[in-house]
C-alpha cells in the first residue's frame, strides 16, 4: 500500500520535526515565564484577599515590573528562547553527515529555510502567547482611568484600594502590548541568530556570531558616538538613548512600548535580515560545513569589524590611562587593530597560522579606511564644529545647561525659544561657544565647567513638521561661559524674562501648604558627611501654614518679577538657599484635581523674602546647617591654577604660608555667601588672574573638606587676614 | 539513466571534479570505485542535489537534480555518515519518511524490517554501525526509489546481510530501477555490478561495461622454449604488467585475448594462458600498475 504525500505539506514535516527533537524550548521557556512572570502575580493575587488593598501595591509592582520590561528574568526568558531555538534549529547546516542527509532529501532549501524558521517563531512566540493569555485571563479591563492603560499606575495613584478594586490592576490591553513587544523583541534576535547560522560553519562559531551579531549595531553605534564625542567639538554624544533605536531588547527594557510605526519598523528590519538569510542559505556552498565562517565576504566583514573593535577598546583605554595623549592613544588603535584581526581571524580560520596575504590586505584596507575616517573627523573636514544656522534657518533653539532661573526653580535648566530675535541671540552664543575648544581642553580638572546643549528646530511649533536641524554639546569652563556677551545680551532678552515670569504664575487661591526646606541640609547628605555621621543632624523641614504660605509667595514673586534674568543670577549661591515647595490642587490633562507641587529657591539675594523669613524665625545660619568648622584660603599664584595641599582632618592651619584658615562663623557664612557670585566674574584664567588677586576656598566639617570654590579677594571680608603669595 | 556532463568542482582552489562525465543505464547496477579522496564522495553530493556543481550538467532522465525536490523524491540515498539518524527512532523515521516520500510503502517497510529483523524501540544512536546501515537502507527502500544511490551500503555488514541488501537491490533494478553504488568491496562490487567508473584525482579514468572491461584487459600466463628478448617479442601490445617467474611470464594486456594469442604464437609458446582477471586487479593496473598504493583501498 502506497501513501501519497503532497508537496506543500513539506514545511509542516520539517516544523513537525523541529517539535519532536526540541519540544523542550518551548516547555522550558513557559516553565521561566510562569516561575518568574505568573506565579508572582498569582501569589501576590492570593494575598489580597487577606491583606486587602495593602498589597495593592507590590502586586502592582509585580505587573509593572512583567509588563514594562522591568523583569530581568522575563527578559532573559525572552532573549534566550530565540538564540537557543535558531542555534539548535540550524545547527544541522553545521555537521557534514546531517548536511548531506537533510539536502539529499525532496525539500528545496527556501522550504527548509521557511519551515525552520517557522519552527524557532513558534518557539519562541507559543510560551508568550500562553503567558499572555494567562495573564489576560488574570487581567481586569480598565476604563478611563487617566493613566496609562498599560502597566499599574492605576493602582498606586487611586490610593483607597480594598480587596476588590485591588483586583483591577491591570489592563488587558497593557497585556497585548506586552505580548506584541515580546514577539517583535524574538523575531529579531531569532533573524540576527538564523541570520548567524548562515554564513558560520560551526555551532560555536553560530553561537558566537548570534551573541555579537545581536550587540554589533549598538556597540558599534556606541563607539561611534565615543569618537565623535572625543575628536568633535561640539558633538552631543549625549544621545545614548538612541541606542534603544538599534536593537528593540534594549528598547523594551527600557520601559517603552513599540509604537505602530516602531513596530512596522522592527518587523521590515526583522523581514529583511530573515529575507537576506534565506538569501544566503540559497548561495551557501555546504561543502564548508565546518569552516568558521562559510562567505568569504563575510570572513572579510567580521574580520573589520573586529579590528574596529579592538581599535575602539584599546584606544580608548588608552586615551584615559594615559591623560589622553594623543602618540599613545594612536599607538593603542593600531596595535588594538591589528591584535583584534589577527585574534578573530584565528578564532575564524580554526588556526594560529593566519599570517597570509589576506590578512596583510584586510589590514591595510582598513587601515586606509581608518586613515579616512580619523582625517574626516581630527580635522574636521565635514565643517561639523564651526557649524552654526544660518540666518533664518532655524525656527526655535532649545537650550540646555544655562540656568537662566537658577535663582527660582533648581533643574529647570530647558528653555525652547521661538522669537527670531531670542534664537539669533542663541546662535550667537554658539558662535562663541565655537570658539572655545582650546579653552576647554586646556581647563583643569578641578576647574569649574558648565555643560551647554544647543537644538536648533525649523517650522511650526504647534505643526507635526516642527523638527530638529541641529544639535550640539559643549562643555565648557563656566566662568568662560558665563562672561559670554552673547549669553548677557540672551539673559536681557524679552523671551527670556517671560520664561522667568512665566515660572512664577500661582493662583494664591489654589495653595494649600508649603514645605520650607534648608538646601545646605541637602548638599551636606550629598557630600557625604551626614551619611557618615547621622548623629550630627541637620536643620529640619518645616511647614509653612496656608496663610503664611500666601504670603511669602506673595513677596517672593512680587520680588523675583522685578529681576532680569541676569539679575537673578546674581541672586546668590545655589548652594546657600532655601527650598521653597507649594503645594496647591491643580488640574491634569484630562481635567481632573490632582495635587501640584511648585519649586521655588530662594536666595541670599532675595532680600524681601530673607527678611520675612528671618522675621518670622525660619532663617537659621548656614555654618549650623553645614557643621562647618573651618574655611580655608589659599592664594592662586600668576602662573597658572594650582591645587593647594588640603588641610588634614584635624583642621590644622597648612604650612603652606599662602594658606589661611578662619573658623569665625559670620565671617564663613560671609565667604559662602560671597564665593559664587566671585565665581561667576571671574572668566577665564587668564582674565581672572589679570584682575587681581584670587583665592580657592575649601568648606571644612569635623570629617573632611566637602566643598571648594573661588573667591575674588575684593570680596574677602573684613577680618580675614590674607596671606601673602610667595 | 543518470548522466553527469563534464561536471567540475573547486573548493578553495582544490579542484575535486575535473571534467567529470559519467552515464547510468535506466535498470542497472553501476558501481563507483576510487581510492580515497578521489572524489567518489564529492559525486554522490552532487547525485544527490547536495552541492551545485561548477559547471557541468547532472540529469536524472533528463531532469536536472539541484533543488528539484519533486525529482529527490524519486531518489533513494544512504550515506555512508548516518549522524543525521541518530536522534530517530525507526518509528519516528518512518513517520519522517513517510511525509516527506509519496511513494513511501508500508507493506514493504514492514516486509523488510521482518527481513532484517530489526525492531527496535531505541534510538538509532543505540544502534550498531551495521544496524544503522540495514535502518537507513530499509527506510530508503522503502520510498520506492526510481534512482538508488548509495556510498559504502555494506560496510559494517555480515555476510548474510549483505547477501539481503543485495537482493532487496538487485530485485529492484530488475523492476526498473537504475542504482549507483560507491564501494570500496571490489570483490562484492564484481558480482553485482553492470557497469563500473574508477575514479581518480577527480576524473574518471574508466567508465566501461563490466563485462567488456573484463574482455579488453586480460591476464595472460605464457612461457617460451627459447629465451629471447621480452621486448621484442610483446612489441605490438599494449602491456601495462609484465612479471617473470623462471621461464614463465606474467604479463597484464590490454588487448582482445585472441589478438594476444596470434600475436604470440608466432614464437612458439610451449604454456599460453588466459587467466581471468579480477576487478580488483584490473583497478590495480590501471590505476598505476604494482606501485600503486592498494593496500588502503581494497578490502
Amino acid at each position: 500500500m502506497k501513501s501519497k504525500t503532497s508537496f506543500y505539506s513539506i514545511p509542516a514535516a520539517v516544523i513537525r520535526e523541529d517539535f519532536r527533537r526540541f519540544w523542550a524550548i518551548p516547555v522550558l521557556a513557559f516553565i521561566g515565564y510562569f516561575l518568574f512572570g505568573l506565579l508572582p502575580v498569582i501569589v501576590q493575587y492570593g494575598l489580597l484577599t487577606e491583606n486587602g488593598g495593602a498589597d495593592a501595591m507590590i502586586l502592582g509592582a509585580t505587573v509593572d515590573a512583567i509588563l514594562c520590561g522591568q523583569n530581568p528574568f522575563l527578559i532573559i526568558n525572552m532573549a534566550w528562547v530565540p538564540l537557543l531555538s535558531g542555534l539548535l534549529v540550524f545547527s544541522y547546516l553545521h555537521r557534514t553527515g546531517s548536511v548531506m542527509s537533510v539536502h539529499s532529501q525532496p525539500v528545496t532549501r527556501s522550504s527548509l529555510f521557511c519551515g525552520h524558521f517557522l519552527s524557532c517563531v513558534l518557539f519562541a512566540v507559543l510560551p508568550l502567547l500562553l503567558t499572555g493569555i494567562v495573564l489576560l485571563i488574570m487581567a481586569s479591563p480598565i476604563y478611563d482611568t487617566g493613566y496609562e492603560t498599560f502597566g499599574s499606575q492605576a493602582a498606586y495613584y487611586y490610593g483607597d484600594q480594598t480587596a476588590e478594586t485591588a483586583r483591577n490592576v491591570f489592563a488587558r490591553a497593557g497585556v497585548v502590548k506586552w505580548i506584541w513587544d515580546c514577539i517583535l523583541v524574538s523575531l529579531y534576535i531569532l533573524a540576527i541568530t538564523v541570520f548567524g547560522g548562515m554564513i558560520t560553519g560551526t555551532s560555536l562559531h553560530h553561537f558566537i556570531a548570534a551573541v555579537g551579531f545581536n550587540g554589533i549595531v549598538p556597540l558599534c553605534y556606541l563607539l561611534l558616538i565615543q569618537y565623535f564625542g572625543i575628536y568633535l567639538f561640539g558633538y552631543n554624544s549625549g544621545s545614548f538613548s538612541m541606542a534603544g533605536n538599534l536593537h528593540p531588547l534594549i528598547a523594551s527594557v527600557d520601559n517603552v512600548h513599540f509604537s505602530l510605526k516602531e513596530s512596522l519598523i522592527w518587523l521590515l528590519i526583522t523581514a529583511l535580515i530573515i529575507a537576506f538569510s534565506l538569501l544566503l542559505y540559497r548561495k551557501r556552498r555546504l561543502e564548508r560545513a565546518t569552516d568558521g565562517v562559510v562567505f568569504n565576504a563575510a570572513n572579510v566583514a567580521i574580520t573589520l569589524i573586529f579590528g574596529f573593535l579592538g581599535m575602539s577598546l584599546l584606544g580608548f583605554v588608552f586615551h584615559e590611562a594615559f591623560d589622553y595623549s594623543p602618540a599613545i592613544t594612536v599607538f593603542g588603535y593600531v596595535a588594538g587593530a591589528v591584535l583584534a584581526m589577527v585574534v578573530i581571524r584565528m578564532i575564524i580560520m580554526k588556526t594560529i597560522r593566519v599570517f597570509d596575504r589576506g590578512l596583510l590586505k584586510m589590514m591595510i584596507s582598513y587601515l586606509i579606511v581608518a586613515c579616512v575616517f580619523f582625517a574626516v573627523i581630527v580635522l574636521d573636514l565635514t565643517g561639523f564644529e564651526s557649524k552654526v544656522p544660518g540666518e533664518g534657518e532655524a525656527d526655535g533653539v532649545k537650550i540646555e545647561g544655562i540656568d537662566f532661573t537658577d535663582a527660582m526653580t533648581e533643574g529647570w535648566t530647558e528653555v525652547t525659544l521661538d522669537n527670531p530675535e531670542s534664537v539669533a541671540l542663541a546662535e550667537a552664543l554658539h558662535r562663541e561657544l565655537t570658539e572655545m575648544e582650546d579653552a576647554s581642553k586646556k581647563a583643569a580638572d578641578y576647574e569649574m565647567t558648565s555643560h551647554v546643549q544647543l537644538t536648533y528646530f525649523t517650522g511650526n511649533p504647534d505643526s507635526d513638521d516642527y523638527h530638529e536641524i541641529l544639535s550640539r554639546s559643549y562643555t565648557v569652563p563656566s566662568g568662560l561661559l558665563y562672561s559670554c556677551p552673547a549669553l548677557a545680551d540672551l539673559e536681557e532678552s524679552s523671551e527670556i524674562s517671560e520664561y522667568a515670569a512665566g515660572m512664577i504664575d500661582i493662583d494664591e487661591e489654589s495653595i494649600i501648604s508649603s514645605s520650607l526646606i534648608p538646601l545646605q541640609d541637602r548638599l551636606y547628605s550629598s557630600e557625604g558627611a551626614a551619611a557618615a555621621d547621622p548623629a550630627q543632624d541637620v536643620t529640619a523641614a518645616v511647614t509653612l501654614s496656608r496663610e503664611e504660605t500666601q504670603e511669602l509667595y506673595r513677596i517672593y514673586a512680587g520680588e523675583m518679577k522685578k529681576l532680569s534674568g541676569k539679575e537673578q543670577i546674581a541672586l546668590g549661591s545655589s548652594m546657600n538657599c532655601y527650598e521653597f515647595d507649594v503645594f496647591r490642587s491643580g488640574k491634569d490633562e484630562k481635567g481632573n484635581t490632582v495635587s501640584v507641587t511648585d519649586t521655588f529657591y530662594i536666595r541670599i539675594g532675595n532680600r524681601d523674602t530673607v527678611t520675612w523669613l528671618k522675621e518670622h524665625g525660619y532663617m537659621g545660619s548656614f555654618s549650623d546647617g553645614y557643621r562647618c568648622a573651618a574655611v580655608s584660603l589659599y592664594e592662586l599664584d600668576a602662573e597658572g591654577w594650582t591645587q593647594p595641599q588640603f588641610l588634614c582632618e584635624n583642621i590644622e592651619p597648612d604650612t603652606d604660608e599662602r594658606s589661611v584658615v578662619v573658623s569665625d562663623k559670620s565671617v564663613m557664612e560671609t565667604l559662602f555667601s560671597a564665593m559664587r557670585e566671585s565665581v561667576y566674574d571671574l572668566g577665564t584664567e587668564e582674565s581672572l588672574l589679570g584682575t587681581g588677586k584670587v583665592y580657592y576656598l575649601t568648606f571644612w566639617n569635623s570629617y573632611d573638606d566637602y566643598m571648594t570654590g573661588y573667591i575674588a579677594a575684593d570680596d574677602i571680608p573684613q577680618g580675614v587676614t590674607l596671606p601673602s603669595a610667595s | 539513466m543518470i548522466t553527469v556532463k563534464n561536471v567540475n568542482k573547486s573548493f578553495d582552489g582544490f579542484q575535486a571534479l575535473k571534467d567529470l562525465s559519467l552515464h547510468v543505464e535506466t535498470g542497472s547496477i553501476y558501481g563507483l570505485v576510487g581510492t580515497n579522496g578521489s572524489g567518489k564522495t564529492t559525486i554522490i553530493k552532487h547525485l544527490t542535489g547536495v552541492l551545485k556543481q561548477d559547471s557541468g550538467e547532472i540529469l536524472f532522465d533528463g531532469e536536472p537534480v539541484y533543488e528539484n525536490a519533486s525529482l529527490k523524491a524519486k531518489i533513494g540515498f544512504v550515506p555512508d555518515d548516518l549522524s543525521w539518524f541518530s536522534s530517530y527512532t525507526m518509528k519516528e523515521a518512518v513517520r519522517y519518511y513517510r511525509s516527506l516520500y509519496p511513494d513511501w510503502d508500508k507493506e514493504r517497510y514492514e516486509a523488510m524490517i521482518q527481513a532484517f529483523g530489526l525492531r527496535s524501540r531505541k534510538k538509532m544512536n543505540s544502534f550498531s554501525k551495521g544496524m544503522q546501515k540495514q535502518a537507513a537502507f530499509i527506510l530508503t527502500m522503502s520510498t520506492h526509489p526510481q534512482y538508488l544511490i548509495l556510498d559504502e551500503p555494506i560496510d559494517g555488514l555480515d555476510p548474510i546481510i549483505r547477501q539481503l541488501v543485495w537482493k532487496y537491490i538487485i530485485e529492484d533494478v530488475a523492476d526498473g530501477m537504475t542504482a549507483l553504488i560507491s564501494s570500496h568491496n571490489l570483490r562484492e562490487m564484481e558480482g553485482i555490478c553492470d557497469s563500473i567508473g574508477i575514479l581518480d584525482k577527480g576524473e574518471m579514468k574508466i567508465e566501461r561495461d563490466l563485462d567488456e572491461l573484463k574482455s579488453d584487459i586480460n591476464k595472460i600466463q605464457v612461457a617460451f622454449r627459447e629465451e629471447g628478448d621480452p621486448e621484442e617479442r610483446y612489441r605490438g601490445l599494449n602491456v601495462i604488467h609484465c612479471e617473470s617467474r623462471g621461464k614463465v611470464d606474467l604479463l597484464i594486456v590490454r588487448n582482445d585475448s585472441e589478438q594476444i594469442r596470434k600475436k604470440l604464437e608466432a614464437y612458439h609458446p610451449i604454456l599460453f594462458d588466459v587467466l581471468p582477471l579480477t576487478l580488483e586487479e584490473i583497478f590495480i593496473y590501471e590505476l598505476g600498475g604494482e606501485n600503486y598504493e592498494v593496500k588502503d583501498i581494497i578490502l
